[in-house]
């Protein structure tokens, strides 16, 4: 009889670690959603997916410093969400991230568009620190780390965010 | 509330799924062996708050280095070697909970003279350091038409700290301190009333404190000259508050002083009938044995350390 247990994620990441494509897909499948989530709510759709298409090919090479004793999925987020942040730094140095006031459609995903519009809105330093902390989890030490900045200053904007949400809901009346 | 709402929503958004054709690039790509970008082409950029952050610790560097650099007044340990029998400088202010507090002092009880003291300090395997001999005068005298009693303690501090005069000048019907003068800096503390003006001409520093509410009980660092109008008797028992340090807004710690016996102590200059007197609180662990019948100071001993012992004793009454 086969054995039915999934294949854990740390042996996956071996495999795809020598280029074993098979592997590759499994973890997309299983991850894939993970990432593209939080790359979408740091970039929006278009680069989100660029960003998840780029991290997917590249993992191979950047499994080398998967050192398997976390958990696989929360690596890869971190990855993902390095590579995406990035993007809205090069954006930013080429003054592309321009969200404000721009007309956003809602993606048919979003269970809570208010929110999701609310969040797409805010200028980029505070969505990162938004989204990194209130919904992907990563506490404030990490998300100073990823963005380059102090702890303190990781708090204080995902606090500015937290109001300006605040500020944004009202005036949409949600 | 807004935030708990807010922040339950925040947390209870769901993943964004991914477009199906994002699946299929993927899938072509790694089939078609394309070349990967490197992931995370540069590291964090220092931004603007990291670059704030170099400035305020370059400034700060540059104001420390400035501070170092600059000709400075040097500081003046004014109580330093004050505790020379009493371990800790200490301006009365409230009783400390649970202890009666030190009744009245017993002005009339004040006699003149000189004592002379040697203090060493020893330890186990022969270890000994030589204090030195201090000699505590009191004389009375007048001021400003009060009629004051002027102590003055002569003698040799703590190793390197070379020669010291103090004088203090309390008046005589209620022993409280009108002037403080001391030799080595030069300084000289002026009392009126409820503050204190301390000026040290030397360094060029002028200082006026508040004090606390002195009521009758004295200062502690002169407690050792005022023992004898202490009323010791084998019962008593009271708590003095006591402030570390010179500054009347320091720390107050409660000095707890406790007749634990009578004793006969062989001294240098005698043997004498004594109180001895616990001393307990923040000073803990000292012992004073004072004359039964002078009041004065016979002996103190600190011990600390484990096994080291700071030891006064009477040399010489004059």
């Amino acid at each position: 009889m086969a054995d039915a247990r999934p294949v854990p994620d740390r042996d996956l990441a071996q495999r795809a670690r020598q280029g074993d494509r098979d592997a590759l897909g499994e973890l997309y499948r299983r991850h894939g959603t993970a990432a593209y989530s939080l790359a979408a709510r740091l970039l929006g759709a278009g680069e989100a997916e660029d960003v998840v298409h780029d991290v997917f090919l590249a993992l191979p090479s950047a499994l080398a410093s998967y050192r398997e004793r976390g958990l696989f999925g929360a690596w890869l987020r971190r990855v993902v969400a390095r590579a995406a942040l990035t993007r809205v730094r090069s954006a930013r140095r080429r003054n592309e991230m321009a969200l404000e006031g721009v007309v956003i459609a809602t993606e048919p995903s979003w269970a809570d568009p208010d929110l999701e519009l609310a969040i797409a809105r805010l200028p980029d330093t505070l969505r990162t620190s938004l989204v990194l902390h209130a919904v992907e989890g990563f506490p404030h030490r990490e998300v100073a780390s990823m963005l380059g900045i102090s702890i303190i200053a990781a708090r204080v904007r995902y606090s500015r965010a937290l109001n300006a949400l605040r500020r944004d809901l009202r005036r949409h009346g949600t | 509330m807004i935030p708990d709402t807010l922040m339950a929503r925040l947390a209870a958004l769901p993943p964004l799924n991914p477009p199906g054709r994002l699946a299929r690039r993927v899938q072509e790509s790694l089939l078609a062996g394309t070349h990967a970008p490197a992931l995370v082409g540069e590291p964090p950029r220092p931004g603007r708050q990291r670059r704030w952050q170099v400035l305020v610790a370059a400034a700060a560097a540059a104001a420390v280095a400035i501070g170092l650099l600059w000709p400075r007044q040097a500081p003046v340990p004014l109580e330093e070697d004050f505790g020379w029998l009493v371990p800790r400088t200490a301006f009365a202010q409230a009783t400390p909970p649970g202890l009666p507090r030190l009744a009245a002092l017993v002005p009339g009880r004040m006699r003149a003279g000189t004592w002379v003291y040697r203090s060493r300090t020893h330890g186990p395997d022969g270890f000994e350091v030589d204090r030195g001999e201090t000699r505590l005068t009191v004389a009375a005298g007048m001021r400003h038409g009060d009629s004051v009693w002027i102590m003055v303690r002569q003698g040799r501090g703590r190793p390197g700290t070379g020669v010291i005069r103090d004088s203090i000048t309390v008046r005589r019907a209620t022993l409280a301190p009108v002037a403080r003068v001391r030799v080595p800096w030069g300084a000289s503390m002026l009392f009126r009333g409820d503050s204190v003006v301390v000026e040290v001409p030397r360094h060029g520093l002028r200082y006026e404190w508040a004090l606390p509410a002195i009521a009758e009980a004295p200062y502690l660092a002169d407690l050792a000259t005022l023992l004898p109008a202490v009323p010791f008797t084998r019962e008593f028992h009271a708590g003095v508050p006591v402030l570390v340090g010179f500054r009347p807004q320091g720390p107050v710690h409660p000095l707890e002083m406790t007749v634990a016996g009578e004793e006969a102590v062989t001294v240098p200059a005698g043997t004498f009938t004594c109180y001895r007197v616990q001393l307990g609180g923040r000073s803990g662990g000292d012992v004073w044995w004072v004359d039964m019948a002078s009041g004065r100071l016979v002996k103190s001993a600190n011990q600390w350390g484990g096994d080291m012992e700071d030891e006064t004793v009477l040399l010489e009454v004059r």
